[in-house]
């Protein structure tokens, strides 16, 4: 390096400025001959040095990128991939993807220049930084906008004309903050935004305790003929508006009611939505005390939502549940999930379900019920699933302390929804000794259908509680057991088996005799068990517990 | 069943399922109609069509994408994620998922070239610029004037 400096860059630097003073480049008749001359030329050779070596540099390194093979990805499908990155991004954020675009957009010249032809990349816009807002706007053409305005990071007085320029673009708008009664804030919501497909507001403000309500009278001047998905959290909005209607998706979180037309509104809304996928209330609060024969006649009868794939209730009053219930028509595929906390002693699952719902065809095609109990007896979860395995019902209950909801939702579930075509049930620990065996027979008996019965990680009274006797017929129609986890003896899993086998003589024509047994795990698969039964019954084995499905397939 | 033939001149003999995934054999059976001709794939080398044709098959009972699955490309709700059995497929080395994506992209597969962009999408997320060339073996080629401007844009992002 050093003799490149004292060597070479003399020799060169004198021909370059040579060739620049005999090129009569430099205006020199004032400087001829003075140092400024030599000062002048000089940075003039060092420019278009600097110049032509930056330029050249990056020309070479640009060809050297073409050899990664990452550069044999055409435009179109780099576009593609950033498309995905953004999303992805997106999804796991809560604010939108700002990083994403800018980021591939300086990784080098052709990504750069790929970003900047995608417009759909630079359509989240955030009322954030000014300069970048614009650079968005700017960049993503004439592509829709996702407008997310958080009025606790900006105030809008400034920036909501500029965004205002764009209403036409509006394909989502994303209103967040405590700052929600900002005038410039609502004026977003008066003026007509045509293409506007989704509409998500959310007060950061905890309005549901302070019993106060956001109103806005006149939405997009009710011009938002595309409107299709709208989520409020302690926002509200008059459900008799027209943007109430046609709509794919409706989340209405921690507002407060104060009159019971609201009933009959928000089921007018449902109504006026035959596509609708998507409903789900989330701590409604009515401030009221329903009449609810008053209720019935003013509300629609029964609503026929065939295409709702998705109904949460959650943190409602039972009754509010059950007279939501009661009118809408689930379809088979439907999955209906409702989270109830604080479950009052004197409650059960009759409280929340119509007395025989067979509007709701979601339970109707349950064929197995997962039924598993907190060791607590503080909570527990009910899941249904229909025959290829999609979740038809979701109920999550909790109790306060000392009032336990296991048993009561358990005893309630055979009367209140034995409609449910049951094939299979799973009890998953169901341990406490003090829970009633006759309660829980009661239910199995409640469902003549039921032929396949798992018992998991349960007390074992809860098994020997199906030992067949010339009085007792548990689950009748039952003809394979399984047991997983049960700590029950060798001999009183034997007896109850052989029970309900051809072994027993006196087994009455009304019970199925039991054609299979399955042991699960070390506890209940001893040689012993195996060996005295097999000669009776199909026993088989499995080293491990069999998985529960117990996933919630939510939207 | 269906005869393919490789740029490396090696030949595959699949079922007609199997290589219909791929929208441009499939337009090609449709146009000659019942032949025994191979079909050639100049722009495929073997390793990676038997890769496409693994994936072909596991596939070939799905539902091909409808117009309107090809509508949502665009659209926010076009799902991001790669269901299991994908994962597992694609996990492979960088030179072989690029390729890939071309096969897919030349043959016509769109759930395969989803696969493999969203693959791609996945290592760029989280990362910086700096990260990305690391990862992609490419180096910075920005000017100067580029390079004054790229700073001022992901300043203004910080500030976000």
């Amino acid at each position: 390096m050093e003799s490149i400096q004292s060597e070479l860059v003399p020799s060169l630097l004198e021909t370059l400025t040579s060739r620049i003073r005999t090129a009569g480049v430099v205006d020199a008749s004032q400087l001829k001959g003075s140092q400024d001359e030599e000062i002048e030329i000089l940075q003039l050779a060092f420019n278009a040095i600097q110049t032509y070596t930056t330029k050249t540099l990056a020309q070479l390194r640009s060809r050297r990128n073409q050899l990664a093979p990452v550069y044999r990805l055409p435009a179109d499908v780099l576009s593609l991939v950033f498309r995905f990155a953004d999303r992805r991004s997106k999804a796991l954020e809560s604010s939108p993807g700002a990083n994403l675009p800018v980021c591939v957009a300086s990784v080098c010249q052709a990504w750069r220049a790929v970003a900047l032809d995608t417009p759909r990349l630079w359509t989240s816009i955030a009322t954030g930084s000014v300069p970048l807002t614009d650079l968005f706007i700017k960049r993503s053409g004439n592509a829709p906008l996702n407008i997310f305005i958080d009025t606790d990071k900006t105030p809008l007085s400034k920036r909501a004309p500029f965004l205002f320029e764009h209403i036409n673009r509006w394909a989502s708008l994303k209103l967040t903050g405590s700052q929600l009664l900002d005038q410039s804030a609502l004026q977003c919501l008066r003026r007509p935004a045509p293409a506007l497909e989704v509409l998500e507001v959310c007060h950061n403000n905890n309005l549901w305790l302070h019993g106060a309500c956001t109103t806005v009278d006149k939405l997009f001047g009710g011009e938002a003929p595309k409107l299709r998905e709208i989520s409020l959290t302690s926002f509200h909005l008059p459900l008799t508006l027209s943007v109430f209607s046609g709509l794919t998706k409706l989340e209405l979180t921690r507002i407060r009611y104060t009159r019971d037309s609201v009933f009959s509104q928000l089921l007018c809304a449902i109504e006026a939505s035959p596509a609708l996928r998507s409903l789900r209330l989330a701590e409604i609060f009515f401030d009221f005390e329903p009449d609810l024969d008053k209720l019935s006649l003013s509300a629609p009868g029964a609503i026929d939502s065939s295409r709702l794939r998705y109904l949460s209730l959650r943190l409602l009053d039972p009754w509010v549940i059950k007279f939501i219930l009661s009118r809408i028509v689930l379809s088979s595929r439907s999955l209906l999930d409702l989270v109830l906390h604080d479950m009052q002693p004197d409650e059960s699952l009759g409280d929340l379900f119509p007395s025989n719902p067979t509007n709701l065809h979601n339970l109707g095609a349950t064929g197995h019920v997962l039924f598993h109990a907190s060791p607590f007896g503080d909570m527990c979860l009910l899941r249904g699933f229909s025959q290829y395995r999609g979740t038809t019902l979701a109920i999550t209950v909790t109790g306060g302390p000392g009032n336990g909801p296991v048993q009561r939702i358990l005893s309630s579930l055979g009367p209140t929804l034995s409609t449910m075509p049951l094939e299979m049930v799973t009890i998953d620990r169901y341990v406490n000794r003090k829970w009633s065996t006759a309660a829980l027979i009661r239910t199995l008996n409640s469902f003549p259908t039921l032929g396949i019965l798992h018992l998991r990680n349960c007390h074992p009274k809860f098994v020997q509680a199906l030992t067949v006797t010339l009085s007792s017929h548990p689950c009748p129609n039952m003809n394979t057991l399984i047991v997983s986890g049960c700590p029950i003896p060798d001999g009183a899993l034997i007896s109850t088996v052989l029970s309900r086998t051809a072994y027993n003589k006196g087994l009455q024509r009304n019970v199925t005799p039991l054609m299979g047994l399955v042991l699960c795990g070390p506890l209940n698969a001893s040689m012993v068990v195996r060996a005295v039964l097999s000669t009776h019954l199909e026993v088989s084995w499995h080293k491990d517990d069999l998985s529960a499905p117990d996933e919630l397939e939510g939207e | 069943m269906v005869n393919l033939v490789t740029s490396d001149n090696e030949s595959f003999t699949v079922e007609k399922a199997v290589a219909s995934r791929s929208v441009l054999i499939k337009n090609m059976l449709e146009d000659v109609g019942e032949s025994d001709q191979p079909i050639p794939l100049p722009n495929v080398t073997a390793s990676v069509l038997k890769k496409v044709l693994e994936y072909c098959d596991h596939h070939k009972n799905e539902p091909m994408p409808t117009s309107e699955d090809l509508a949502a490309e665009d659209t926010r709700k076009r799902t991001t994620d790669i269901g299991e059995w994908d994962q597992k497929f694609i996990q492979v080395d960088q030179e072989m998922l690029f390729e890939i994506i071309l096969a897919a992209n030349y043959l016509d597969i769109k759930p395969l070239l989803d696969v493999g962009c969203k693959t791609v999408a996945n290592m760029i997320k989280g990362k910086t610029p700096e990260e990305i060339r690391k990862l992609f073996n490419i180096v910075n080629d920005f000017t100067p004037e580029e390079e004054a401007q790229i700073k001022k844009e992901n300043e203004w992002a910080e500030d976000r």
